[in-house]
């Protein structure tokens, strides 16, 4: 193969490799992790919000056509939530764009991630999945005091 | 070289129906992007709803055109290069396929009974035929490909010492890996949502339908721009007034494309719970691989188009760049490829962003996704159909293509369109807004408790460049449409702009012989989704879920 | 160009191209990074 051309590829490899290496760092040191696998219960589709210790939550999220349940959170700052969501009807997402967490809400399945709120506000998270014609009113708030 | 009548009447067809329908991809486009800025405050307009019309877009420019020219456009490569017509049976079995299976799912579309989106995610349900229509599209696909094989086993025998030629290769590679990404979802469309959407089957696992159509929908995006980059090989490089930097990284390039495109569909499925993040990891390491094939084509295209730029005396680093052969009506072909090329080194690396594991959560459903293939298949991979499309059409039919000074410009007014359209949708996308969603009633609406009055500049800039898109659009239409109802003035023809290789380069068997990299790419596929589909069964359940978009009680409920 | 300066055709502006493509994928993609820590 021709050398410049070889060292094209030798250097993209390498910039994707630094970015591999980042996000794994990401990943274990700052915990900044991919939504897991929880196997489907039924218990998941009822909506719940449990404080199982001081600051730390868990939000058993449901949602469906049009609405999130439950649609409006307060939690204290500093919390740790555990959040789990699934969907009664049909695919929806859930975004909360202040926190970077992005997950999809599937009927038969469940969805778990882990974030903190670690500074006081209001932080938004809306549907981001088309799911029917009120997709568009789908939307809530986490009160964060 | 001259071509039967029935192949011709089959190619125009096969460029002149699709195109056509564009005009109403095009139109439900530019109206997206006004109602998402909030200038349109309502459901629907002129008896489409918005969601209705992004499913007609989505469907009409990403499935059928796209699905017609690469067979159109493979027929063409294939009689210009071996010399010889498929087999009829092959071409009009396909294009009757292809028109009735469009016309199917065009007509469920209209009739506001398939607002489901291009991606037909299950449980949201469409009329069954839209999920008949497609598949006959798909299938239509398919035996045009079954036509070329012969055809080549043919040549080879009877041109024993020469290699394939690389578009032959770029061809074969696309088809092939299209053939197998596409079963997946022949299965899910005619197996699974088929018989659910009848009421036959109650129950459907989402998840096993997710990953069955993205097991499809990520190989469909290289199905898309592949013919570019067999333009950009073998094409490009002689249009530039070059040569062709090297052949045999040409196909490298391809055949890497061949093995890595289907397994990494699961990178569409990052923020969903069915698949481990162990599975994502490697996922996200296969999609890093896949975006070398396009770094290489950065470098062969680029030291082809030096080259060029060199022979006609530039002199130093950058000044190749100016010495190319832009806005010659006489050469018009060039904007369409370059524009391509410009617009792709974005597309490319937003692409990366999304494929970055956890990265993703940032830009996912988000309108950096639209943002990022705007920048893609309505770059590179549209502009090179509409510049060939005219090019096929002009000498198939003998009709001339008049207006070239218009066929020149249009694809850098097109460029100027995209850009604005993306960035407005990926600065938005980083900002929370989301995708398909009609903006205009809520979250551009000041009137509305969810007005985000962040997300109003980033939709204004998207439906500025939309409109400016749609112009140049527009001006497509006039000069082809023109051309298609002029009379003929020359004699019907196959024609293709072939670039030489600048080194004679020693053959390499590996790059020579594609069954090696079918075993690899079935072994890769298997692999990966082996494992992935066992996870989808472990950790979901199917659900006796249908909803229709407008209504959210369960159909399956009603039948109680 | 004749076949001598054919052969030693080395594409230098396409190396510089190159990297500063490289450049720029590193700064978009940094950038959406950054991003992402400080929201975390």
């Amino acid at each position: 193969m021709d050398k410049y051309e070889l060292r094209a590829i030798v250097l993209s490899g390498g910039l994707l490799s630094v970015f591999f290496f980042a996000v794994l760092y990401n990943s274990y040191s700052r915990k900044i992790d991919m939504p897991t696998c929880i196997p489907f219960d039924k218990t998941f589709e009822e909506s719940k919000v449990k404080e199982i210790d001081k600051g730390l939550y868990e939000i058993y999220l449901v949602a469906r056509m049009w609405t999130f349940d439950p649609e409006e959170i307060e939690i204290p700052a500093g919390s740790t939530v555990d959040f789990y969501l699934t969907s009664i009807d049909v695919v929806h997402g859930f975004h909360i764009n202040e926190k970077g967490v992005n997950m999809m809400a599937v009927p038969g399945s469940i969805n778990k991630i882990t974030t903190r709120f670690e500074q006081p506000g209001i932080y938004r998270f809306v549907c981001n999945e088309f799911c029917g014609t009120g997709h568009q009113n789908m939307a809530g708030t986490i009160i964060v005091k | 070289m001259t071509i039967s009548r029935p192949l011709k009447t089959t190619l125009l067809l096969g460029l002149t129906m699709p195109m056509s329908l564009f005009i109403l991809g095009v139109y439900n486009g530019v109206m997206q992007t006004l109602y998402r800025a909030g200038v349109l405050q309502q459901h629907d307009v002129a008896g489409i709803n918005y969601y209705q019309g992004l499913t007609m877009h989505g469907v009409i420019n990403a499935i059928v055109l796209t699905t017609f020219f690469a067979v159109i456009f493979g027929h063409y490569t294939i009689v210009h290069y071996l010399r010889k017509e498929p087999p009829k049976w092959s071409y009009i079995t396909s294009i009757v396929f292809m028109i009735t299976g469009s016309v199917i799912a065009l007509v469920v579309m209209v009739l506001g009974k398939a607002s489901v989106l291009y991606t037909f995610y299950a449980p949201l349900q469409a009329a069954p035929l839209f999920y008949i229509g497609t598949a006959m599209l798909i299938i239509g696909s398919w035996i045009a490909f079954a036509g070329w094989v012969p055809l080549w086993f043919e040549w080879k025998r009877e041109n024993p010492l020469s290699k394939m030629p690389i578009a032959i290769l770029g061809t074969f590679v696309n088809f092939t890996m299209w053939f197998m990404a596409s079963i997946p979802v022949i299965y899910e469309l005619l197996a699974l949502l088929t018989p659910w959407a009848m009421g036959i089957r109650e129950k459907i696992n989402v998840p096993e339908t997710r990953t069955l159509f993205w097991m499809f929908g990520h190989p469909l995006v290289y199905f898309w721009i592949l013919p570019a980059y067999i333009g950009y090989y073998t094409m490009l490089p002689k249009i530039a007034g070059g040569k062709l930097y090297s052949g045999n990284a040409a196909r490298l390039a391809f055949l890497l494309f061949l093995i890595l495109s289907t397994p990494v569909g699961v990178h569409h499925q990052f923020s969903e719970g069915g698949i481990s993040p162990s599975i994502k990891l490697w996922v996200s390491i296969l999609t890093f691989g896949v975006s070398l094939p396009s770094f290489m084509t950065a470098f062969t295209v680029g030291a082809s188009l030096e080259y060029a730029g060199k022979k006609r005396g530039a002199k130093g680093v950058f000044q190749w760049m100016a010495r190319l052969p832009w806005f010659r009506k006489d050469n018009y072909l060039f904007g369409y490829f370059i524009c391509g090329l410009i617009l792709f080194i974005f597309g490319g690396l937003s692409g990366i962003v999304n494929g970055s594991y956890t990265l993703n959560q940032l830009v996912h459903n988000t309108g950096w996704v639209p943002g990022h293939f705007h920048l893609t298949v309505a770059g590179p991979s549209i502009l090179f159909i509409l510049g060939l499309t005219l090019y096929m059409f002009n000498h198939v039919s003998g009709k001339p293509l008049k207006h070239r000074a218009t066929a020149t410009i249009i694809p850098y007014l097109w460029t100027i369109g995209v850009a604005m359209l993306a960035h407005g949708l990926m600065a938005g996308g980083l900002m929370g807004e989301p995708r398909r969603t009609n903006m205009g009633l809520t979250y551009t609406n000041p009137e509305s408790h969810l007005f985000n009055s962040a997300w109003v500049p980033s939709s204004t800039m998207t439906m500025l460049g939309g409109i400016i898109m749609g112009t140049a659009a527009l001006l497509y239409f006039v000069i082809f449409f023109r051309m298609a109802f002029s009379r003929p003035t020359t004699t019907p023809k196959i024609e293709m702009i072939e670039s030489e290789e600048l080194h004679i380069e020693k053959p390499i068997p590996l790059l020579l012989n594609m069954r090696p990299w079918i075993i690899l790419a079935i072994i890769l596929v298997a692999s990966t989704y082996y494992p992935s589909f066992k996870e989808v069964f472990k950790y979901s359940k199917p659900v006796d879920n249908r909803f229709d978009m407008e209504n959210p009680a369960n159909l399956n409920r009603n039948n109680e | 160009m004749k076949d001598k300066q054919e052969q030693e055709f080395k594409p230098y502006g396409t190396i510089v191209f190159m990297t500063l493509l490289l450049l720029l994928t590193a700064v978009v993609w940094f950038s959406v990074y950054y991003i992402q820590i400080d929201r975390a």
